[in-house]
């Protein structure tokens, strides 16, 4: 699913997720990083929600959730029943900030291109240019605009795999 | 233990409930709200495509990818293969025009008799004409020497 189709189907009940994040946050900054964590869920999940009948519904069941572990882990409950963690059928809250953790290595990354690749780089994800206007933009060839991309991706990809067995 | 009870409490809410507080618009939403959201799956949808498996350059392009159909395409396709059929044809004519006549003598020893036949017809048909130019030869050189004196 691309962007285009994942927005018109979560963000119209992005203002309901708010509201509600907001009353079980108490906070507009935790209501905003609740929604955040939210979609990032959503997305990273979205082929596998196309069959969900009401997205608000879905949605608003997910907020309460991401509060519930925002929560959790602001509050000392050691005395918590394990098998109520359970039934709340979460998403491990690490995973979320692992890949934002991702986007920001990667964004990094790309400031760290050559000039050029990175040029190309922004004209292709950032402005979705096709090979044929990035060429015509850059006076390249729609061969060389590709084998740079390339180049500057596989670089992007051999550094995160080197950062995570680091981290190992 | 407080903690705990409205943490159980919340967990057990319905979704009337949910939507109920969902839709209280005495909440203020931030107005960058959906720019930020937008921003954010903006950054995941670029980190996803940067690092997925891609193919390598100089492999095989989809052909709708290579060649996406334009009737401009079509049209060069159709006076090209319309060219080529009439350069055939034309190569085809001008074969059979300039084909060099068939051998009509298998025998080398009467080919020769029939060159030196036609060759003898056209020396006696010849003859009376260069007679006659002979006269004429003699005739301008009277004329010239007429001249001269």
């Amino acid at each position: 699913m691309e962007q285009v189709e994942f927005e018109n189907r979560w963000f119209p009940y992005q203002e309901n997720f708010y509201r509600l994040a907001f009353h079980l946050m108490a906070s507009e900054s935790d209501a905003m990083d609740v929604v955040q964590d939210v979609y990032v869920k959503l997305w990273t999940q979205r082929d596998r929600l196309t069959d969900i009948s009401s997205p608000k519904a879905y949605g608003l069941v997910l907020v309460r959730n991401v509060c519930l572990d925002s929560l959790r882990q602001k509050v000392k409950v050691g005395t918590l029943d394990e098998v109520v963690l359970q039934k709340t059928n979460m998403d491990n809250p690490e995973s979320r900030l692992c890949l934002k953790e991702r986007v920001r290595q990667v964004e990094q990354l790309i400031e760290d291109l050559p000039e050029d690749q990175r040029q190309l780089i922004v004209m292709k994800f950032y402005q979705n240019r096709d090979h044929e206007q990035i060429a015509r933009a850059t006076g390249l060839s729609q061969v060389n605009v590709r084998v740079k991309i390339s180049r500057a991706r596989k670089f992007i990809r051999k550094m995160i795999q080197k950062q995570e067995n680091d981290e190992k | 233990m407080k903690n705990e009870n409205i943490l159980k409490e919340m967990e057990n809410f319905d979704l009337e409930t949910l939507e109920r507080l969902s839709s209280d618009e005495k909440v203020p939403v931030p107005q960058d709200l959906e720019q930020s959201l937008d921003r954010l799956v903006t950054r995941l949808s670029v980190a996803e495509k940067i690092l997925s498996p891609e193919e390598e350059p100089g492999a095989a392009v989809p052909l709708e990818k290579s060649h996406p159909f334009r009737w401009r395409n079509l049209w060069t396709a159709v006076a090209s293969i319309a060219a080529g059929l009439l350069l055939v044809a034309g190569v085809n004519t001008m074969t059979d025009l300039y084909v060099s006549p068939e051998d009509t003598y298998k025998d080398p020893q009467e080919a020769y008799m029939e060159i030196e036949r036609v060759l003898g017809l056209i020396s006696d048909k010849m003859s009376p004409a260069t007679e006659g130019l002979s006269q004429l030869d003699a005739r301008f050189r009277e004329q010239m020497d007429l001249f001269k004196k």
